[in-house]
């Protein structure tokens, strides 16, 4: 695939089961004008180093084990840690969102709904105000945003959420908690404000024909994070 | 010989399979069960001829703790099972 001459290096990582790749592809070139480079989970580094890396959704591994386990011990993971630990940007959504906290780049556990229902919906989410690019120019808005996941309930220990309250890393919370997840988180980011795991998909929302262009925000504090 | 890791959620955190099922079998008359837990079994077998038991009890504690459990919410026990079978 090539690469728009102009714009940076964003890799999508795609997994066997990963589904909302094109979704990705197509929401990031309408957007940005940007072709994703395609990077398959059994490939053991990254062919260039990317300026940022994007995780679709999907079922990857078919969700066996725990959702999202078996993909944060592919052959691609150390390369995506290394990049992470040197401060890289990454996006995780719904899949890509379990597959960053099972391989521990971002705290707390995404467990099976509280309503023990695959929830595919579009909600009503609160972008919340913090210091990190991903908390985005209009802050405390709200989005409206398509959520489609079996296993999102957001679980952190007291601790946990105390911490991430206190570092401001949720950036999103869904006005009526549609999984039970702890503080109705829908999405939280790294410290250093570069990794961003979401359940909704903003890569679902960037035209008004499918359902909206809320999701545009989101997409686009991410990308200044690297741009 | 066998090893079975049993993986469940951590006290406290809301399993609503479990509540579901206690409450059918509540409805059912089986009022005298306090609490109803939903674990998770992996059988892992072992060929004593090649691993010794030691062995197979530190691989299959790292096996529950790096993967088969979460940390963050779950806590996983190892027991040993179908001795008897093995001694016949």
């Amino acid at each position: 695939m090539q690469q728009h001459k102009d714009g940076p290096t964003v890799a999508l990582l795609a997994f066997p089961g990963s589904n909302c790749d094109q979704d990705a592809q197509k929401a990031f070139a309408h957007v940005f004008g940007w072709q994703l480079e395609v990077v398959h989970a059994s490939a053991s580094a990254f062919a260039r180093r990317p300026d940022a890396v994007f995780i679709p959704g999907g079922f990857s591994y078919g969700d066996y084990l725990r959702a999202g386990h078996l993909a944060s011990i592919a052959p691609i993971i150390p390369a995506l840690k290394a990049f992470i630990a040197e401060g890289g940007a990454v996006m995780g959504v719904c899949n890509g969102f379990q597959i960053l906290t099972e391989m521990g780049a971002l705290p707390g556990a995404l467990l099976p709904n509280a309503r023990q229902r695959f929830v595919c919906d579009q909600v009503e989410c609160l972008h919340e105000p913090g210091p990190s690019s991903c908390h985005g120019r209009e802050r405390g808005q709200t989005l409206r945003l398509p959520i489609a996941h079996g296993e999102g309930r957001y679980y952190i220990d007291e601790d946990g959420l105390a911490q991430l309250e206190a570092k401001q890393q949720i950036f999103l919370r869904y006005a009526d908690n549609p999984n039970g997840s702890t503080a109705a988180i829908a999405g939280i980011c790294s410290e250093n404000g570069k990794v961003f795991g979401l359940m909704p998909h903003p890569e679902r929302a960037y035209l008004e024909h499918i359902g909206g262009t809320d999701g545009q925000c989101l997409l686009r504090a991410f990308a200044a994070t690297f741009v | 010989m066998k090893l079975q890791i049993s993986v469940q959620l951590k006290p406290g955190i809301l399993d609503p399979e479990a509540r579901e099922i206690q409450a059918s079998l509540q409805r059912l008359g089986h009022t005298q069960v306090d609490t109803l837990t939903v674990a998770k079994a992996y059988v892992l077998e072992f060929d004593p001829k090649k691993v010794s038991e030691t062995e197979a009890w530190s691989c299959a504690q790292q096996i529950a703790a790096e993967h088969l459990a979460n940390p963050v919410a779950q806590n996983f026990q190892i027991d040993r099972v179908g001795a008897a079978e093995e001694e016949a």
